[in-house]
């Protein structure tokens, strides 16, 4: 559950909480017994024991050559005392060239062009929480009628917004109601224009959000629709 | 050629090339480069509990064991759901005629998410079928693209531009949500006809 603090069309807002309705694809494996198999992650072998390790080791003017008879001689792509065991308790590291960990670093951003050639290069700078923060996420007011927006996006991913109290299940039913009477998938942004795309988690992917309402009798279904592609064919296929 | 994925529309069998479309496509993408203080380049890797053991990229392997921990090749295993029942593989849907013969809704539709898009090149007549879904229809069936025990959700449908596009995704669980119920009225009804106005101006039990 996250939570998402969202405004109506009278400027009221309130923090309500988000819930993933992704599927769950439970597929258990049971062996000949009927007892249920587990996963576990071993090691195959270390950053010592690699290509690029080996062929440092072995050195001279051709070291793959080289290596290639140190394997047929030997086993010195194998870490006896590592290879097979459990990896367990882990955490993401750089390393350098040295294969060493390193501790400090700098990240950049190299932005490409769909062809691959570079357009821009800026350091990284992770993305924001803002779906949650001290201000609500406006009404933006532009509603896009359901039938004439439903093949412009591609809603790659929802969540379902969902109330905490009697109070907010009031101001989502109504949310809710109003949307679905208009026919409408309101466009929800970030920023002070509601212009922005909405990021839910720190270094999270931005979206631009579309918020649709269902009610059924008492109870409704308020969906906020993610997206971040549109739905059209790439320059050659159009071409084609 | 690609193999193309093959539909049965009427009694007409029509074979439309797949071209995926993604944001790298469509919009360029971003490399991420990480530089150590000499600016040399670092590459990610995995630092083992025992705080000594680095594994790189392919360094290392998923097994099944069983509960004694004893190693299981995965070809004498049989995969069930989460209540036990037995799952099959299905065949790609590539490998025979997908009949177009369920219509979806824009509700449903929208109920979905959808993670792979591809655009389709349409055969020689296909008119019908393009004109079809340029007045909005949408058509789904199930899909796997090389097969496998869970089956996706594709529709087939035309883009804005009446481009035609093919949109895989899963069922999102949505649900209409509501405050609790009531309780039962019977049962409030006696609870409040033996409240008593004297018990609850009790100023001696605090």
């Amino acid at each position: 559950m996250g939570s998402i603090n969202l405004s109506n069309s009278k400027n009221r807002d309130a923090l309500v909480q988000t819930r993933s309705v992704t599927s769950d694809l439970a597929v258990r494996w049971l062996d000949g017994k009927g007892q249920q198999v587990s996963n576990v992650r071993v090691i195959r072998t270390t950053l010592e024991h690699d290509l690029e390790a080996l062929c440092k080791k072995v050195g001279g003017a051709e070291p793959l050559s080289a290596l290639s008879e140190a394997l047929i001689k030997g086993d010195p792509e194998v870490d006896l005392e590592r290879a097979g065991s459990y990896l367990r308790d882990t955490s993401r590291v750089y390393v350098g060239s040295e294969q060493k960990i390193v501790h400090t670093v700098a990240e950049w951003d190299i932005i490409r062009n769909p062809d691959g050639s570079e357009k821009d290069r800026r350091a990284h700078k992770a993305n924001q929480q803002n779906v949650a923060v001290e201000q609500p996420l406006k009404w933006s007011g532009k509603l896009l009628k359901k039938a004439e927006v439903w093949n412009k996006f591609v809603f790659a991913a929802k969540l379902q917004v969902v109330h905490v109290n009697g109070l907010t299940y009031d101001f989502l039913f109504e949310i809710a109601k109003e949307l679905e009477q208009k026919e409408s998938l309101l466009l929800v942004g970030a920023g002070p224009k509601s212009n922005q795309p909405l990021v839910f988690m720190r270094g999270g992917t931005p979206y631009r959000g579309f918020l649709e309402g269902r009610t059924q009798g008492d109870s409704y279904c308020l969906i906020l629709h993610l997206s971040n592609l549109e739905l059209r064919a790439p320059a050659a296929s159009e071409k084609a | 050629m690609a193999k193309g994925l093959v539909f049965r529309y009427g009694s007409a069998e029509l074979s439309f090339q797949l071209d995926k479309v993604d944001r790298k496509k469509l919009y360029g993408f971003v490399d991420t480069v990480v530089l150590d203080e000499k600016s040399q380049k670092c590459q990610l890797a995995i630092l083992g509990g025992d705080g000594r053991t680095l594994v790189g990229n392919g360094g290392s392997a998923l097994l099944m064991l069983d509960p004694d921990g004893a190693y299981c090749d995965r070809a004498t295993l049989r995969p069930v759901d989460k209540d036990g029942k037995e799952l099959h593989k299905v065949p790609s849907s590539f490998n025979a005629p997908v009949p177009l013969s369920t219509r979806a809704s824009l509700d449903e539709y929208l109920s979905h998410n959808i993670k792979s898009v591809y655009a389709l090149t349409p055969p020689m007549g296909a008119d019908d079928l393009l004109a079809e879904l340029r007045k909005g229809a949408i058509y789904s069936f199930s899909f796997s693209y090389r097969g496998g025990l869970h089956p996706d959700t594709a529709f087939l449908l035309a883009g804005s531009d009446g481009q035609p596009f093919l949109c895989v995704g899963k069922k999102a669980h949505l649900q209409f949500v509501a405050l609790p119920q009531a309780a039962d009225p019977e049962e409030e009804a006696e609870n409040q006809a033996g409240d008593d106005d004297e018990d609850s101006m009790d100023f001696g039990m605090m």
